[in-house]
Parts: C-alpha cells; structure tokens; sequence
C-alpha cells in the first residue's frame, strides 16, 4: 500500500468529513461547482488581464476538494485502497460519466464555430473543467445518505 | 439481450453482527472493507463478492448459507417454535 494511498484515504475518511456528508449539501455543492465552472466563462472573457481567472481558481480547487470529500475521495483515492463496494460504485459513476462527457464532447464541438476565439477558450475551459469532474459530480450527486447507525 | 435481473440477496448479518456484539465497524476492521459497505449489504443494496462473502462467514463464524440467501429467511421465532412443537 503506498503512502500516497494511505493518506488519501485517511484524510477522506476523517471525522470531519460527515459535514459534507449529508445528501443536501453533497447536492449543493454539485450545483455550487457547476455554477462555478458557468462562472468561468466571464472570468475568462470580461477581461484580457489574468486575474479574474487567479480569483476562480482557488475556489474551483475548494469546492473541488469538498465534492471529493462528500464521496469519501472513491474517485481519487488509489483502487488498492478502496474495499470492493467502493470500487464497483466508482466504476459505475466512471461509466456514467462517460456516457454524459459523450453531450459535453458534442459541445466541445459546437464551440468550435464560435467566432470569438476568447470565448471560444473560455467555453472550451468550462467543458473539460466539467468533464474532468463528472464522475465525482455524478457521485455527489447521486451517492445515498449514510444511515447513522452505519458508525 | 435479455440480461437476468440482478436480484440482492436475503441477509442475516446486522442479527448475527448484534448477537455477537459486534459494530459495523467491528466487522469492517475483521473483512478488510469500509464500516459503510456492511451498512450497504445489511440493507441489501450490495450482493457482496464470493471472496467478501466467506470473508464475512469467517469472520462471523458461521456457515455461508447461515447469512445469505436467494430466498427470504423464515423468522428465528418460528423455527424454534417449530423445533419445540416437533
């Protein structure tokens, strides 16, 4: 086991994490991120200075990291460290996001006859941020409530 | 393609889990899973592998059939009703 490992899945597994356990929160921050990624877009056009950009970033990392807590990190965590169940859940959210990155490929596409090339960027940007993150997305999304007795 | 239906498996083990005294996460820490996967099976919305599965009678000390079953287990009460009236 690497400890590289080790450390992800104790740090997804501290107690802390229940906070952002609930189906509510896990929900809201999904939305929170993808509206963030939307948000991404002005950032990227409004201005041709960086710093718009420099602001977005560290919130996109935070909420990241909140969304991969809320699933206890299956989609981070290394597959030696995670016990069958998780792995099988993780392959299901990997495939289902497979078959929804297909739509955010279609718009990939569709951005290229965008004639602003800043703006054909920035929707470019938001679509592989949003493909890259799907399947923990999906998971956040859909992952069922821990009963309490489950301690 | 007419795929069979994955049907979850009838379970004993939150009432063999409590016979013996033994937390979710009591038993994770014994199989080698998270204390949430025990949670997932006891509610059965996991059929656990062939390998966690003996893991788990191993671990409980009883026989595979003892915990899992395609058809719905009888209550204990009536089988030992039974065994008495017998």
């Amino acid at each position: 086991m690497s400890s590289y490992g080790n450390y992800l899945k104790n740090l997804f597994n501290e107690p802390a994490v229940e906070r952002v356990q609930s189906r509510r929160i896990r929900r809201l921050l999904v939305l929170a991120q993808l509206a963030w990624i939307v948000a991404a877009v002005p950032a990227v056009t409004m201005t041709e200075h960086p710093w718009p950009l420099l602001l977005w970033l560290p919130v996109f990392v935070l909420l990241t990291g909140r969304l991969n807590m809320s699933v206890r990190g299956i989609t981070e965590i290394p597959t030696s460290h995670l016990d069958e169940m998780q792995i099988a859940r993780r392959n299901h959210f990997a495939h289902r996001a497979h078959q929804v990155g297909n739509l955010v490929v279609l718009g990939l596409i569709a951005a290229a006859f965008i004639d602003d090339v800043r703006l054909m960027l920035a929707v470019w940007f938001a679509a592989w941020m949003t493909y890259f993150g799907l399947p923990t997305l999906l998971a956040a999304w859909s992952w069922p409530d821990e009963s309490p007795e489950d301690e | 393609m007419g795929g069979k239906e994955k049907v979850p498996f009838h379970n004993r083990l939150a009432m063999l889990r409590a016979e013996r005294g033994l937390s979710r996460k009591d038993l994770a820490e014994q199989t080698g899973i998270h204390y949430q996967t025990i949670g997932y099976i006891e509610r059965r919305e996991y059929n656990p592998t062939l390998d966690l599965a003996f893991r788990l009678a191993k671990a409980l000390d009883v026989s595979l059939d003892a915990i899992f079953s395609p058809e719905p287990f009888t209550l204990l009460s009536s089988d030992v009703l039974a065994d008495r009236s017998s």
